[in-house]
């Protein structure tokens, strides 16, 4: 008579500490890495998204910073939490990408404009706040679509200070340029994100 | 308050990236200037209206489906997460030693086909290039071309402080 | 014959010494060394250095530095080191600190490969040229939100600093070798 063995049942990560499950991730646990992407695959595929606005890349850039952070697991020593710091990493690769597309790209006058502020410089204050009244939902479609507007640059360096909330030297390093740099454009996103929320409003 | 400088000064007031000091003399010019205060303003509700308001996203794919092809790529790659190497790595030596101990016995000849090589060729990296000998370092350049001045900044990829986790290893910033 | 073969060939054997000259001349700058300045640079925001070992940096380098995207208010001189070195020889192990050397090769042309090493480990390899004040800085940050710098540029002789402005001398400096 064969002895029963024993059913092997798969260990629940649901209700793991996203700190344990680093632990057991770092000790070649694929499920324990497996239910931290569940945990954390729609923000990083949304931060990937918000500065790419391309769907296929970010999601080709979330994949790649999930693989790249199981190579990189055991460097992470919970300085931050496990999704900030996937967040940087996604923010890295996207980064990265920007800055290939950029190369290949013929600088234009538009892009002159970038960095002097081209139109904004110009631009009236916008007097009254354009998003009062306007319920969250409705607020963040209209977000989603002036944040679509606005250049590479401009998008990343406010999607850095205001949804990562990284202080000017933060971004200056993590984007490779001066302060001064981050100062400008982050003006100038700013600026023109005001009209173009301005604008949404009247167009309703 | 036309002033550019004194725009993006307003602005670090708001951010609070400026000293006590500054921040007082802000302070006094917003006290006095209508339109300074009509920019700041400005800038105070579009900051307010993105706190907390980013557009959400759900990845469009299902759980199982996106782990499987992480999981497959992690497969491909290499099945455990990486050791740390706490300074930069011996990959340099580890290629040396795979690709030049061979040669040790035609060390002679070797010497000297690389010594004309070298004469002739010049360098393995053009001028203006760098490498990286680990891949845990990650750096950007900045060149400054009326100053002839070039920077190299090298940071460690797997420092979350470092904020760049994963940059290709360089980077040019170039100024004219 | 003789004078038609001289008159032919004059042009042709000048033209051959003229060539050698040139070879001779060519090969002899090509030959010469070069004095490299190496300086390990600590930056901080802080007005003093807390090392009584540094000593603030010389204005015009700092200048240049400031002009970075990477930039501090103060910025202190740790280490300095002068050497010379031939073309197509390295100087090994020029150390700046006891975590940091590096290898200095000319390669002539006046210009140079580094390789930088981090508790002797190599770090990065750069190839730089130094003519017309050409300036490499290696960086990365420390604690506290400061950072280190190594400078690299060529020596200029203390007699040659008045016709050239803003190189400074390096007086004081210790030699490597």
């Amino acid at each position: 008579m064969q002895p029963v063995k024993p059913m092997k049942s798969k260990p629940d990560h649901s209700s793991a500490s996203d700190e344990q499950l680093v632990e057991a991730a770092k000790n070649g646990d694929m499920g324990a890495f497996e239910e931290l992407v569940a945990r954390h695959r729609d923000k990083i595929y949304a931060r990937a998204y918000s500065m790419m606005r391309n769907e296929d890349e970010a999601l080709d850039l979330s994949q790649e910073a999930w693989v790249k952070s199981w190579q990189r697991l055991k460097q992470f020593q919970g300085e931050s939490s496990f999704g900030t710091w996937m967040t940087r990493i996604v923010i890295n690769l996207c980064l990265d990408q920007l800055r290939r597309r950029k190369r290949q790209r013929t600088e234009s006058i538009e892009e002159m404009d970038e960095e002097s502020g081209g139109v904004e410089r110009q631009m009236p204050v916008v007097t009254a706040n354009p998003t009062e009244r306007l319920e969250r939902g409705e607020l963040r479609k209209k977000i989603d679509h002036a944040l679509g507007q606005l250049s590479h640059e401009h998008r990343t360096v406010l999607v850095l200070h205001e949804f990562e909330e990284m202080e000017y030297k933060e971004i200056a390093r993590t984007m490779g340029c001066s302060i001064g740099t981050v100062m400008s454009r982050l003006f100038y996103a700013r600026r023109k994100m005001a009209a173009l929320l301005a604008s949404l409003k009247t167009e309703d | 308050m036309t002033n550019h400088e004194s725009q993006l000064k307003l602005q670090a007031f708001m951010d609070g990236e400026l000293s006590v000091r500054e921040a007082a003399e802000v302070r006094e010019w917003l006290a006095q200037d209508a339109e300074a205060h009509a920019l700041l303003s400005e800038l105070r509700n579009t900051t307010a209206a993105l706190k907390g308001n980013e557009p959400q996203c759900r990845l469009p794919e299902t759980r199982e489906f996106f782990w499987s092809k992480i999981e497959r790529e992690i497969e491909r790659q290499g099945a455990q997460p990486m050791r740390p190497r706490p300074v930069a790595a011996g990959s340099l030596l580890a290629w040396l030693r795979r690709h030049l101990m061979p040669a040790v016995g035609v060390a002679a000849v070797c010497s000297a086909l690389v010594f004309i090589a070298v004469r002739s060729h010049g360098p393995q990296l053009r001028i203006g290039e760098m490498a990286l000998v680990s891949d845990d370092m990650g750096s950007y350049t900045y060149r400054d071309q009326a100053d002839k001045m070039t920077m190299v900044w090298l940071y460690d990829r797997s420092s979350a402080d470092s904020q760049v986790a994963d940059s290709s290893d360089i980077d040019n910033v170039t100024t004219e | 014959m003789k004078r038609l073969f001289f008159t032919r060939g004059f042009p042709l054997v000048k033209s051959l010494a003229c060539v050698c000259v040139a070879a001779m001349v060519a090969g002899s700058a090509h030959a010469q060394s070069m004095k490299v300045e190496a300086k390990l640079v600590w930056c901080t925001d802080d007005a003093h250095s807390p090392n009584p070992k540094h000593h603030p940096l010389e204005a015009d380098l700092a200048r240049r530095l400031k002009h970075s995207p990477y930039r501090w208010k103060n910025y202190f001189e740790e280490s300095h080191h002068i050497v010379d070195i031939p073309v197509g020889q390295t100087r090994s192990r020029i150390v700046m600190s006891p975590h940091c050397s590096l290898d200095i090769k000319n390669l002539g042309n006046e210009t140079v490969e580094v390789r930088l090493h981090g508790n002797g480990k190599p770090v990065s390899i750069h190839t730089e040229s130094l003519s017309k004040n050409g300036l490499l800085v290696v960086g990365g940050q420390a604690e506290n939100e400061t950072a280190w710098l190594v400078t690299i540029r060529k020596a200029v002789p203390a007699a040659s600093l008045p016709a050239l402005r803003g190189i400074p001398a390096p007086s004081g400096s210790a030699s490597a070798r």
